[in-house]
């Protein structure tokens, strides 16, 4: 079963991202901060990242930055979730080396899809 | 033979007789010349060997159509340095003194040429001489007017200044642009007539000028100095003065160099104004960063909340959660939940921005201040209670009477309890407390076991979104900004103490008694409480005056006193005072009629004016603050200036808001 990594130090963003995904069949880990998301990464490998950018200490950019720059978690996708709608934060996002980027509120309706997505071109055998 | 003349001779010879050339020749080389010489016999001969140089032309005195009178001529006419000496075969007085007229140095007798040899030496060292004495002429000549043209032509005015007869001695052509006066004017005008009557520093410009002249006469020196100096047309004009003592032998002379200091002052102006541009538009550009960063920050919580009411209600909505299930309970809470913050957001956006504008009402009443600590207390037991954190409360017993806006009251309390509990750990403790201060405040204070605020973080905390360094927690962002302003409005002030670790102490000092329907001041930036505040003490009655001014220096307020009327106009317009106290009876006017010239000339605008009178019935239509009865009730004094909401000045430095 795929499983995806919330990262998220929002309970109830957090609550509502998991149901939605677990939902739709897949194992769900989580995350409040930069530190837990790493741990989480190395104990149990997520198929797909959903990442919150503003995290307490490091936040979801620069832990974006880092994943990317590590070559045992570069292939991991990481799907941006985040309030930060404004003008120039897509850019940002994918500057930092995201692979999507999702604003909130975001679409219950249109999450699975794109998790689908990342997690169908994360599995394909390279 | 003395040794410094030279020892070749270019000798040009005026002479018809060969056999008196080759004597002459034959002298001049024993007495050991080398000699290089011409002979020519006519005058246009003589004048085409005038154009090569020659160091001595000796001349017969008598020759065919031709004299020794006029060779001596022609030679002084296109040489004139060149020395002459005449031979004649037939001397007499007369002749030698026409011939020593017309510029010959000697006047020989051809019967006797031993005497050649010593007259050619003489006539070389005379004309040696004579060349020294020219070039030292034209280079003294040179040097005045080097001197002369470098003074006339200085960009600085410079005046030479007689120490003696205390007059100008001598001005340049810039002196005379200076001070718009011919030179003839400034050696005759009374030399103080040329300085402004007060220097920029207030002293007279006649006593420094006197105590200058001393000094020079004694034998000081004077370091340059500022002074302002006076055109005839009455203009100041700043300069900076050099004085150097002249030598001279007969009069003690100063050379006075005067430096225009206008360009100076206007460049060094258009340098200050463009760093003040440079400010302000660096402040403008703050300003409009700050604004850019508070629209995408509210944009970004807004969105938080909305995330969770429009993702839980699209699941309920769309039956992904089943009905009667305890998830379909709780996603409605979070809706729920989600919903009130929302409002909560909007709520405070609002109240920030009335309260910017001055449009936020007050309604102060008599309150119980335990009944509303207690009442924020129960507001935050379940988050509290969640985390384990103990939460005290005291309010000093002494705080009776207290009438404030609740409401208001409870805002900032509960702004400051929950950022407490969001930012303590487990198990910590937090306390709010309630302290009775002197001169009519009392102290808020939440002080909490958190993580702390770094001193660079305590700035920026009670500007709008701004949360500690790279933290995100939960709130608005927006409490912090808004109790501030809420107890400056108030006529209040906020402050924190903290330490990294160990916890921060919140505070909100405000009046006990709020004034009833105070006007909110336009703009909240708190002014500077450097100095105490100082009140205008407008009294003619020196008992009275004095227990208002010991009242005053009482509680930390700074004060000035006006005896009269016109007194108390002429403080009023040298300067801004916080408040101001009236006597109605004043010895030269009435007391209303001050007031009345103050606020109609603008001088106290909205400055609290306090009377205190023995007259029974006042009936103004003017705006004064309150109406004390003598004899005076010192508290009753305080409390009035509290209400006008102007306290004394306090050490505490106030945290400075948004811009």
């Amino acid at each position: 079963m795929s499983r995806v990594l919330i990262v998220d130090d929002n309970p109830t963003n957090l609550k509502l991202v998991s149901f939605v995904v677990k939902a739709h069949g897949y194992e769900v880990t989580t995350a409040a901060d930069a530190a837990a998301a790493v741990a989480s990464i190395h104990s149990h490998r997520p198929t797909v990242i959903l990442m919150d950018l503003q995290l307490p200490g490091i936040d979801g950019l620069e832990l974006t930055r880092r994943l990317k720059a590590d070559p045992a978690t570069r292939q991991i996708p990481v799907v941006a979730v985040t309030a930060y709608a404004m003008k120039g934060d897509h850019e940002k996002a994918l500057a930092a080396g995201c692979d999507d980027y999702v604003t909130k509120p975001i679409d219950t309706r249109t999450l699975p899809a794109v998790i689908a997505r990342h997690v169908a071109r994360s599995e394909r055998p390279s | 033979m003395s040794t410094d003349l030279p020892k070749s001779l270019r000798l040009l010879v005026v002479e018809d007789a060969d056999d008196d050339y080759l004597i002459l020749l034959r002298e001049v080389r024993r007495g050991g010349y080398v000699v290089t010489s011409e002979r020519v016999t006519t005058a246009p001969e003589l004048i085409e060997a005038l154009a090569r140089p020659w160091d001595l032309l000796i001349t017969d005195w008598m020759l065919p159509g031709f004299g020794g009178l006029q060779a001596i001529k022609i030679a002084v006419a296109h040489n004139k340095g060149l020395p002459c000496i005449v031979i004649s075969g037939t001397p007499n007085e007369d002749e030698a003194m026409a011939a020593m007229r017309a510029g010959a140095l000697d006047f020989l007798s051809k019967d006797r040429p031993m005497r050649f040899v010593p007259a050619v030496e003489r006539a070389l060292r005379e004309a040696i001489e004579h060349r020294r004495r020219i070039e030292s002429e034209r280079e003294l000549r040179m040097s005045e007017e080097r001197y002369r043209s470098a003074f006339e032509l200085a960009p600085e005015a410079l005046l030479t200044f007689d120490l003696d007869k205390l007059t100008i001695h001598d001005a340049n052509i810039a002196a005379t642009k200076l001070y718009g006066r011919t030179v003839d004017e400034l050696k005759t005008v009374n030399f103080i007539e040329l300085s402004a009557p007060k220097l920029a520093d207030g002293r007279a410009s006649l006593e420094v000028a006197t105590d200058l002249l001393l000094r020079m006469r004694g034998g000081s020196e004077v370091a340059p100095f500022e002074w302002l100096a006076k055109h005839k047309d009455g203009e100041a004009i700043p300069a900076e003065v050099h004085l150097v003592r002249l030598i001279s032998d007969q009069t003690r002379l100063v050379r006075l160099t005067v430096i225009d200091l206008r360009e100076r002052h206007k460049l060094e102006e258009i340098r200050q104004r463009t760093i003040e541009l440079e400010l302000q538009n660096r402040r403008i550009q703050e300003a409009s960063r700050l604004k850019s960063e508070f629209l995408a920050n509210m944009s970004h919580e807004l969105r938080t909340p909305l995330n969770a009411i429009i993702g839980f209600s699209e699941l309920l909505h769309d039956g992904q959660v089943p009905t009667n299930t305890p998830e379909h309970h709780e996603f409605l809470g979070d809706i729920l939940t989600s919903g009130r913050h929302l409002l909560q957001l909007i709520n405070d956006v609002l109240d920030l921005a009335k309260v910017e504008a001055g449009k936020l009402d007050f309604r102060p009443e008599p309150v119980d201040l335990p009944k509303l600590v207690h009442e924020v207390v129960s507001i935050t037991r379940t988050t509290a209670a969640t985390k384990r954190i103990v939460v005290e409360s005291s309010v000093d017993p002494a705080l009776t009477e207290i009438q404030i806006d609740p409401g208001r009251f409870k805002q900032v309390a509960y702004n400051y309890l929950s950022n407490a509990l969001k930012f303590t750990p487990e198990n910590g403790r937090v306390t709010v407390r309630c302290l009775a201060m002197d001169a009519g405040m009392f102290r808020l204070e939440v002080e909490d076991t958190g993580v702390g605020i770094s001193a660079e973080d305590q700035g920026k905390l009670f500007v709008e979104f701004q949360q500690g360094a790279g933290k995100r927690h939960q709130g608005t962002g927006l409490g912090l900004a808004l109790s501030l302003r809420l107890v400056q409005a108030q006529g209040g002030t906020v402050g924190v103490r903290s330490t990294i670790g160990v916890g921060s102490t919140f505070h909100a000092d405000l009046p006990r008694q709020a004034a009833v329907a105070a006007t909110l001041p336009r703009t909240l930036t708190p002014r500077s409480r450097a100095g105490s505040r100082t009140i205008l003490i407008v009294e003619d009655d020196d008992r009275d005056r004095e227990l208002i001014a010991s009242t005053l220096a009482g509680v930390g307020y700074g004060f000035e006193f006006a005896r009269t009327g016109k007194d108390a106009l002429a403080r009023c317009q040298e300067r801004f005072f916080d408040a101001v106290t009236l006597d109605l009876l004043l010895p030269d006017m009435s007391g209303l009629d001050v007031l009345d010239t103050l606020r109609i000339g603008g001088w106290l605008r909205n400055t609290p004016v306090i009377v205190v009178t023995i007259v029974p019935e006042v009936k103004t239509a003017m705006t004064v603050s309150e109406i004390l009865r003598k004899p005076l009730d010192r508290d009753a004094l305080l409390a009035a200036l509290e209400r006008a909401g102007v306290r004394p000045g306090r050490s505490q430095v106030p945290v400075g808001g948004g811009q």
